[in-house]
């Protein structure tokens, strides 16, 4: 067994995913390679933790924030269907125009970075020159 | 004769599979509209959601993401088959909630001329963490740890921190995390061993600053502000 092969092995080692052979073949392998063995024990250690670390709670009622948006969709659920079609169309609307006002405003943002840039580019060349003239005088 | 008729009829019975508790609930909501049902689904289901949308967008809007991910889930309630687990269907929703998320992200700071490209671009580049007390020189408490498991998870790859994240600190099997992910078996299980051994090598450094006698559970507590 390589170095390679048995890293490949290390997180199929450690979760005793190998069959009888090839664990054998893997401990005796780290009996020989302390080097390797240690990585093992590093990854090992890191697993551990991940696997004791306790979850990300949230501290806030998500629920009581959810309610308004449940109460929104069963309103809508019992729209008639043409309605129900007016409120997709109007909603579609307003995020398409929100969507537009958003990139057109990106759009000149980056215009104007450019313009910036040409007209820093554009002031250095006329500055240089500038004292180039002075030099010549 | 009484007893051939109860095997009769308790075979059949016993041989039935268990309905998913989580499917029951779907369907109730469904035939009922109760606000209340969905209600008990959602308490059941929002912190391991919101776990991993923490995860995923190292902490930031992860409160409106966690109800993004539920106000999908009950638009496309009606859409729900019941041919994989609900946690699943969930956490598939999840995580393209959250890719999303980062895809528009990276496309508006591209825009502002900055490269999310932690993994890819800049190899061995840690962001630095919303928290400056994540520079810990020595861990004592979940706290801090937590922290720094954030930041070495916030350095890699979206796709790793996915892999990593459903495995490692939810604990699902590989069957769910192919499902979620869309990828094969093999494909699962080769790239959490990348991940993995990536993780390990950004984790290295904090791992000799933990004492051996850390000890988790008796540590264990504190809630995300």
């Amino acid at each position: 067994m390589t170095r390679e092969e048995a890293q490949a092995l290390f997180s199929d080692y450690l979760e005793d995913a190998l069959n009888t052979h090839e664990r054998d073949e893997m401990q005796a392998f780290l009996a020989r390679e302390p080097e390797c063995a240690a990585e093992m024990f590093a990854l090992d250690r890191t697993l551990t933790l991940l696997h004791r670390l306790p979850p990300r709670e949230p501290a806030l009622d998500i629920w009581r924030e959810f309610l308004p948006r449940v109460e929104t969709f069963q309103a809508e659920q019992k729209l008639g269907w043409i309605k129900r079609l007016r409120l997709r169309g109007a909603e579609f609307q307003a995020q398409f125009s929100s969507g537009i006002i958003l990139w057109t405003h990106a759009l000149s943002e980056c215009a104007h970075a450019r313009l910036s840039r040409y007209l820093q580019h554009d002031h250095g060349l006329h500055s240089k020159a500038e004292g180039g003239g002075e030099e010549t005088c | 004769m009484l007893n051939d008729r109860h095997t009769i009829w308790a075979a059949p019975l016993t041989a039935l599979p268990r309905l998913d508790p989580d499917i029951a609930l779907v369907r109730q909501f469904r035939a009922t509209a109760s606000p209340a049902v969905f209600e008990i689904l959602f308490r059941k289901y929002q912190s391991p959601v919101f776990n991993l949308v923490h995860r995923m967008v190292n902490g930031e809007d992860a409160y409106d993401l966690t109800q993004e991910v539920f106000y999908r889930a009950l638009r496309s309630l009606s859409t729900f088959q019941g041919d994989c687990k609900f946690r699943t269907w969930l956490y598939t929703i999840a995580r393209n909630v959250c890719l999303n998320y980062l895809r528009e992200k990276k496309v508006r700071a591209g825009l502002e001329g900055v490269s999310l490209d932690t993994e890819d671009d800049q190899p061995g580049f840690i962001p630095e963490p919303a928290d400056p007390s994540a520079d810990v020189s020595q861990i004592v408490e979940v706290r801090e740890l937590q922290r720094v498991v954030d930041r070495v998870l916030a350095a890699m790859s979206p796709e790793q921190r996915l892999l990593i994240t459903l495995r490692d600190l939810e604990g699902l099997s590989y069957e769910e995390i192919a499902q979620i992910t869309e990828m094969t078996l093999v494909n699962v299980k080769s790239k959490l061993h990348r991940a993995r051994q990536s993780f390990k090598v950004k984790f290295q450094p904090y791992l000799e600053n933990i004492d051996p006698n850390f000890d988790l559970e008796v540590r264990a507590g504190g809630t995300e502000k």
